[in-house]
């Protein structure tokens, strides 16, 4: 017993090292001297001072389980195991420890709750609709989503990922709706990790997505606790980290990563206008400007006569073939992007001045590029930008260079080529384990009233059925099961 | 020995209707109405509702000898004629596959080389477009019929026939049934080459949740295969005089080039490219049955047998090298579709008839 006292003392000791660790020990004018011990920075002074300091010193002849009761504070332990004294430390507990009872250790929770204060989103603006977003504690965050779920059938499961970053995750989902199949294969994917530093749900969505070669996101990332919630009741799971401000929703298909969460806000028929506009701009930017090169470099018999003449007059006194033209111009347009993004936002604006007026104007009066595909790749560019979704949006930029290629090689024919092999390719996409493409194949008509188009509310008498889930019907008043 | 196919993976028997429909609508349908007007001029569209009528029959037929044991041909064929027999059958089925993936893919290229680049490289075509198929096959039968379900994109150019409908001359259809029922029957064979692939089924009945339920799903993509081709073969009978479709090579094609919008023309240039969604679907499929015949065959994992079969039909592609080349493997492969269809599926149907109880094999 004195041995292994010792032993607590000497990993005590060796937590010292670091000098931000405090050991007080009171054992001048008391005949019961108690050591407390802390990380300086994790614990909120006031707590410890205000809270816990005059309860100590006025009852420190009692035992510390008399001592337990009497705490003002929720998250406390009594423990005598060394690992979860030492977990409850690193988290910004304060471990108190009586002489007289040995290895028996106090922890309680003292932590600093440092953190933005919930903000409005800025990702996923909407003009309609709440104005919360997601912060970095996840306490905070789960806090948002239990108000907008008072329901005891929302569960949680909270897991530590990452062997240096101890991340804290949990998996939320709702008991009798949520298929478990899903939960459990998420559960599992996490339970598998094994990496070092995992500091954002970005990261681990990498780590457990289906497919980790395809440049497609497989999960959906938000910041808007309306729409983890709204989510949550269709049947679907969601991801929360500690330190991450957005949530992954999973299982999901293409065209959710289409939707803006204020088309649900909407009437349905701008929601719906909305929607098919997304999804013509995202077609549009994938292959606008391929299409540009294969008329300009093989199809001219395509293009009609009072077209053609346009083309040919702006192209005549360009000096290079169309694709070099094209491809200068697309990744022109993804520089200003990256450099807009790396800037600081005051300086920024300056990449707006720089890339609309001089770039382009002058580019043109150099003859380096045709002002129709100028006008091409700014809208093709624009029409990426509406897709709500930011690692979405970058997919479909990095996608217009291969069919860009392929119009180069075959023309027409060297665009559907590398069109079929996005579309297998999409085929065999799974988001844990739910097909991709859902619900246009497998095709699901009872889902369609809520993909490209966005039907009354009335028309969603049962949630998704690719999500499988336990309980279809999302009215109070049970539908029969066809 | 079929029956090994996981609960998961098998697909809602509404997914028979694309296979189907997809590997009929090959490569055939390009050139099928001269060939036939040949024979039989203006009755040729009766020529097409024959040959689906004969083709609904077939399905019939099929679906009893199946429905009745159960199991893909694969097996049936084992059981049917011992292990030995059985199996050169199945070796006669993957060779008719692996010629109707080959046929489709030299065809395909030969188009693109006709209409659109024709100094491309015969290899690297079937290279790409075989790799293409490759990748879906290695995602499953699911992934197959996905492409399938794709393929069907092709039809947002059939509105455009309307445009075609003042320049129609009905009275080019006219006597109507004034050819003798020998040539009726010549002409049938030769339809029937555009028809061919819906023995593929064969292959694919035990993978579909109640099989026996994918048969409507069969009819229905017969039915529009049939309404397809008439509306084809109307257009080009009417279009053309009936010397003058007889000339024309590509009457689909040439049919296409009459059309233009305000900013498209040349539409026989988007025609082709989508062609390529014609031809990708059947590749996989055979590319796909094949597979499965060998492994049901010789046990070898379809990972080794589906890149070895995709490079026999890049080295058949390569060594066609014209169109009369290409027109005669299009002669034996028409035969041996006649043959199957009208003399092997009868023949099962009659024996499957008799039999009391087909064994498991």
């Amino acid at each position: 017993m004195n041995n292994k006292n010792d032993d607590f003392n000497e990993k005590l000791k060796m937590m010292a090292g670091s000098s931000d660790f405090l050991i007080f020990e009171k054992r001048s004018n008391f005949s019961h001297p108690f050591t407390i011990c802390y990380f300086k920075p994790l614990v909120d002074p006031t707590i410890l001072h205000e809270k816990i300091m005059p309860l100590l010193n006025v009852n420190a002849d009692q035992s510390l389980d008399v001592l337990f009761a009497m705490l003002p504070i929720t998250e406390k332990k009594l423990t005598s195991e060394w690992k979860s004294v030492e977990e409850g430390l690193l988290k910004g507990y304060a471990a108190i420890r009586f002489r007289a009872e040995g290895n028996q250790t106090l922890i309680v929770d003292v932590g600093k709750k440092e953190g933005r204060n919930v903000q409005a989103p800025e990702i996923e603006f909407s003009v309609i609709g709440p104005k919360e977003a997601f912060v970095e504690s996840i306490t905070a965050n789960l806090n948002l989503l239990r108000k907008r779920l008072p329901v005891p059938e929302m569960k949680t499961k909270e897991m530590t990922v990452g062997n240096l970053s101890k991340s804290k995750i949990a998996v939320c989902y709702m008991e009798g709706i949520t298929n478990e199949a899903y939960v459990n294969t998420v559960i599992q994917r996490i339970e598998g990790i094994d990496f070092d530093f995992v500091l954002d749900s970005s990261m681990l969505s990498e780590m457990i997505e289906d497919s980790k070669k395809s440049i497609f996101p497989q999960l959906l990332d938000t910041e808007r606790p309306d729409r983890v919630a709204a989510a949550l009741g269709l049947g679907q799971f969601a991801v929360f980290m500690d330190g991450s401000p957005h949530a992954l929703i999973g299982p999901v298909n293409f065209a959710l990563f289409l939707v803006a969460y204020e088309d649900y806000y909407l009437p349905w028929h701008m929601a719906s206008f909305f929607r098919l506009l997304r999804f013509f701009a995202v077609s549009f930017s994938i292959i606008a400007s391929s299409l540009y090169v294969a008329a300009t470099s093989y199809h001219y018999e395509v293009v009609s006569t009072s077209l053609l003449s346009t083309l040919i007059s702006s192209r005549a006194d360009i000096p290079f073939p169309p694709i070099i033209e094209a491809l200068v111009m697309e990744l022109t347009i993804d520089l200003l992007r990256e450099a807009g993004a790396r800037l600081p936002s005051k300086i920024a604006q300056t990449i707006g001045t720089v890339g609309g007026i001089v770039i382009g104007t002058a580019a043109i009066e150099a003859a380096l590029t045709s002002n129709v595909l100028l006008v091409i790749v700014a809208l093709s560019a624009l029409a990426s930008f509406t897709t709500p979704n930011f690692r979405m949006s970058t997919t479909i930029r990095i996608l217009r260079y291969p069919f860009l290629l392929g119009a180069e090689w075959l023309g027409l024919l060297g665009i559907f080529i590398v069109f079929a092999f996005l579309l297998v390719h999409l085929l065999r996409l799974k988001s844990i384990g739910a097909p991709y493409l859902v619900p246009v194949y497998p095709l699901r008509l009872s889902d369609l009233n809520d993909s490209l188009i966005r039907l009354p509310y009335s028309s969603f008498p049962r949630r998704p059925s690719f999500l499988r889930t336990r309980h279809s019907s999302r009215k109070s008043v049970e539908i029969d099961e066809e | 020995m079929a029956g090994k196919i996981g609960e998961k993976s098998l697909l809602s028997p509404f997914m028979a209707f694309f296979a189907a429909h997809c590997m009929q609508l090959g490569i055939g349908h390009l050139t099928f109405q001269s060939d036939v007007a040949k024979l039989v001029g203006q009755d040729s569209w009766i020529v097409v509702c024959l040959t689906g009528i004969m083709f609904h029959l077939v399905i019939w037929m099929m679906y009893r000898v199946l429905n009745k044991a159960q199991n893909d041909i694969i097996s049936i064929n084992q059981a049917f004629f011992g292990r030995w027999a059985g199996n050169v059958l199945n070796l006669f089925f993957l060779g008719y596959f692996l010629l109707f993936g080959g046929t489709t893919l030299r065809t395909f290229i030969y188009v693109v080389q006709v209409w659109l680049f024709p100094d491309v490289q015969t290899w690297i075509l079937s290279l790409i477009l075989l790799l293409l198929a490759c990748y879906a096959v290695f995602g499953g039968l699911r992934t197959v019929i996905g492409v399938c379900l794709f393929s069907l994109i092709h039809y947002v150019l059939l509105p455009l026939h309307l445009e075609l409908v003042p320049y129609l001359h009905f009275n080019n259809l006219l006597p109507a049934m004034d050819h003798s029922t020998s040539e009726m029957i010549r002409a049938t064979q030769k339809m029937t080459f555009s028809f061919l692939g819906l023995e593929i089924l064969m292959i694919y009945y035990p993978w579909f949740k109640q099989p026996q339920k994918s048969e409507r799903w069969v009819h229905l993509a017969n039915a529009a295969t049939t309404l397809f081709y008439l509306i084809e073969i109307a257009a080009s009978l009417t279009f053309f005089s009936k010397d003058q479709l007889v000339r024309v090579q590509w009457p689909t094609l040439a049919l296409f080039q009459f059309f233009r919008l305000p900013y498209i023309e040349r539409f026989e240039f988007i025609v082709v490219t989508f062609n390529l969604l014609r031809a990708v679907p059947i590749l996989c499929l055979c590319l796909w049955s094949a597979s499965r015949i060998a492994k049901t065959i010789t046990r070898i994992r379809p990972s080794r047998t589906v890149p070895f079969f995709a490079a026999l039909l890049a080295i058949f592609a390569i060594l066609l090298p014209d169109y009369s080349a290409i027109n005669q493997v299009h002669q034996w492969g028409n035969l041996m579709g006649n043959g199957l269809v009208y003399g092997y599926i009868p023949l099962m149907f009659v024996l499957s008839m008799i039999a009391k109880k087909v064994k498991p094999a």
